[in-house]
């Protein structure tokens, strides 16, 4: 197995490994997909509706707040969604609206609706001003928080303050759910005229990640000591070999309070050692370790 | 189409019910720091989502919850540094073992069995069981909501070379993972879903849209247009004649022209990205300006 480094400068110029016919073959390796959102926004003079394709990622989970990047060649969102304050709402759209996702990024004049091309239809929200879009499964009505001005793009930090989803997908496995949207930009492939074709992406599989016994029951948060007690309650390990787990991370404590010693090196190795057993789920070994 | 409409605190209600038919699954990353507080630069690795921000220069931002004490200690060092390993279907223990709060000094990284691998352009090593790595410099911090997100610059990258040729949808079933929901099972344990994509859909390209694709302009459009004879020169000149009366009365807000300009110009780019071309001329032959 080798590996091939860049440099942000060498990825920017799109670099190919001979071979390779499609010039954004290697450079989509370095741009992993992430998930779409039309976002709807109101023109501050015309108070026309904008709608324009862009992705997103999750900041927080309580209170639910999302970041978008708005390029500023999208010149109705970057200049719709200031300042701090404004109300707007992000669509979730599903892959049957691959088509009308395409027509919300077409360079059409301002106040001329992108949703009138593709037949959407505007979905009256509860908590904002701005309306949703009727077609996409989820709607989530959001205030802008935060906008950083940032190279080419503005990060806009948005508070979800509310939100809509079709009734059909509460009842429906999760599976089937993310097999539906939100569709994820994946990469260009390249047209007869060397420019650029979007292509979206679903998910298509689901996949269970270990649980207790590898984490804690409650999951990451709980920290290494619930994890020893989980272990221990559920019989895992004895009494005595938990406590000699949760002793060593107590000395490990200790020790990075205290600062260097020849001892602080022997807890790490010894708590490394345990807690990577039972990560693996190792237990003979474990109990050997900790006898 | 009934909707179900939900208010802010339903929303939170729903998170703790564990229904995330809100959001979407978010490309998840390895985020690899040193703790300063160790002379030997304890390296840490967690589980975290990705939100891209910007691509030249190429930045990303992770979120961080405050408590989250080496890591958020890690990333306000002053120059810090960073390594965003994306993590494949063949690592789900490891993203299990990654998302574990253990203490300060302790590396995921040696309780995952994670290979480190030496970085290029940063001092912080990447995961070389992750098939892409991006080397990081943190940029500016923002503290948001009891999260440190972390704005980041790539300055650096490296990729498997067992990937170079394979096809996009072969390397979307592959990596990154996306975090998609946790589920509690029937000991009472909570696990970690993760999901990958499969199907991709391409979208329409020229003649919906200027031949470069995104970045063109609408008069670019309607040259390329012109230029591959699917409106004449005379349509053409009709259509940009539209245009530029368009945004000579946009700021009349009242008018009636404004009113009309705005139908037409809609029902023509309609019929254009629709391809309906014999409208598109007829609609061009039936109207004049003003």
């Amino acid at each position: 197995m080798g590996r091939l480094f860049y440099s942000a400068e060498e990825l920017l110029k799109r670099p190919l490994f001979p071979g390779m016919r499609d010039p954004t073959h290697l450079y989509y390796h370095f741009r992993p997909a992430r998930p779409a959102n039309l976002l709807v926004t109101r023109d501050p003079l015309s108070k026309e509706l904008n709608l324009a394709a862009g992705t997103y990622g999750q900041l927080t989970v309580q209170p639910y707040t999302v970041c978008l990047h708005i390029s500023k060649h999208s010149f109705d969102s970057a200049r719709n969604i200031q300042p701090p304050g404004t109300e707007c709402v992000v669509a979730l759209p599903g892959h049957d609206l691959v088509e009308e996702t395409w027509f919300t990024s077409l360079p059409i004049p301002r106040g001329i609706c992108e949703g009138d091309l593709g037949g959407l239809t505007p979905l009256p929200s509860r908590e904002v001003g701005v309306p949703g879009i009727a077609e996409c499964p989820v709607n989530l009505e959001c205030r802008a928080e935060l906008v950083i001005d940032w190279y080419t793009h503005y990060a806009v930090f948005l508070r979800v303050v509310g939100g809509s989803v079709d009734e059909e997908y509460l009842a429906r496995e999760r599976l089937e759910v993310i097999q539906s949207y939100p569709t994820y930009e994946v990469d260009d492939q390249t047209n007869a005229f060397g420019g650029a074709i979007e292509r979206l992406g679903v998910n298509g599989e689901l996949l269970e990640c270990p649980g207790f016994p590898v984490g804690a029951k409650q999951g990451g948060q709980a920290g290494a000591a619930a994890w020893v007690e989980d272990l221990r309650a559920e019989g895992y390990l004895s009494d005595a070999e938990a406590a000699r787990m949760i002793g060593w991370l107590q000395e490990w404590r200790a020790a990075i309070e205290a600062g260097e010693g020849k001892e602080r090196e022997r807890t790490r190795r010894q708590l490394t050692r345990a807690l990577e057993l039972a990560a693996w789920e190792e237990w003979d070994e474990l109990r050997t370790h900790l006898g | 189409m009934a909707k179900v409409y939900l208010t802010e605190t339903e929303l939170e209600t729903l998170y703790e019910a564990e229904c995330y038919t809100l959001g979407a699954p978010m490309p998840q990353v390895l985020l690899v720091t040193a703790d300063p507080s160790f002379e030997d630069g304890s390296i840490s690795v967690r589980t975290a989502t990705l939100t891209p921000l910007s691509w030249g220069p190429y930045t990303k931002a992770v979120s961080v919850p405050l408590d989250d004490e080496k890591v958020v200690r890690a990333l306000r060092e002053p120059r810090a540094q960073c390594v965003l390993g994306l993590p494949s279907r063949g690592m789900l223990r490891q993203i299990t073992i990654c998302a574990q709060r253990l203490p300060p000094g302790i590396s995921e990284a040696d309780i995952a069995r994670l290979t480190m691998l030496k970085s290029l352009y940063v001092d912080v090593p990447g995961i070389a069981d992750c098939p892409v790595n991006f080397e990081c410099a943190v940029e500016h911090l923002e503290t948001y909501h009891g999260h440190l997100v972390a704005f980041l610059r790539v300055v650096g990258a490296s990729v498997d070379d067992r990937m170079l040729f394979l096809e996009r949808d072969e390397i979307v079933s592959i990596f990154p993972t996306n975090a998609a929901d946790q589920i509690v099972d029937r000991g009472g344990a909570v696990k970690t879903r993760v999901s990958l994509l499969s199907d991709l859909f391409l979208c329409p390209t020229f003649p919906v849209a200027p031949k470069q694709g995104w970045y063109g302009t609408f008069e670019i459009w309607m040259r390329d247009l012109a230029d591959q004879g699917y409106m004449s020169g005379a349509e053409h000149d009709q259509v940009m004649a539209w245009h530029g009366r368009w945004q000579e009365v946009f700021a009349d807000l009242g008018s009636a022209e404004r009113a009309e300009l705005r139908d037409t110009l809609t029902e023509l780019i309609r019929l254009i990205a629709r391809r309906r071309w014999p409208e598109v001329h007829a609609f061009l032959s039936g109207r004049s300006l003003g």
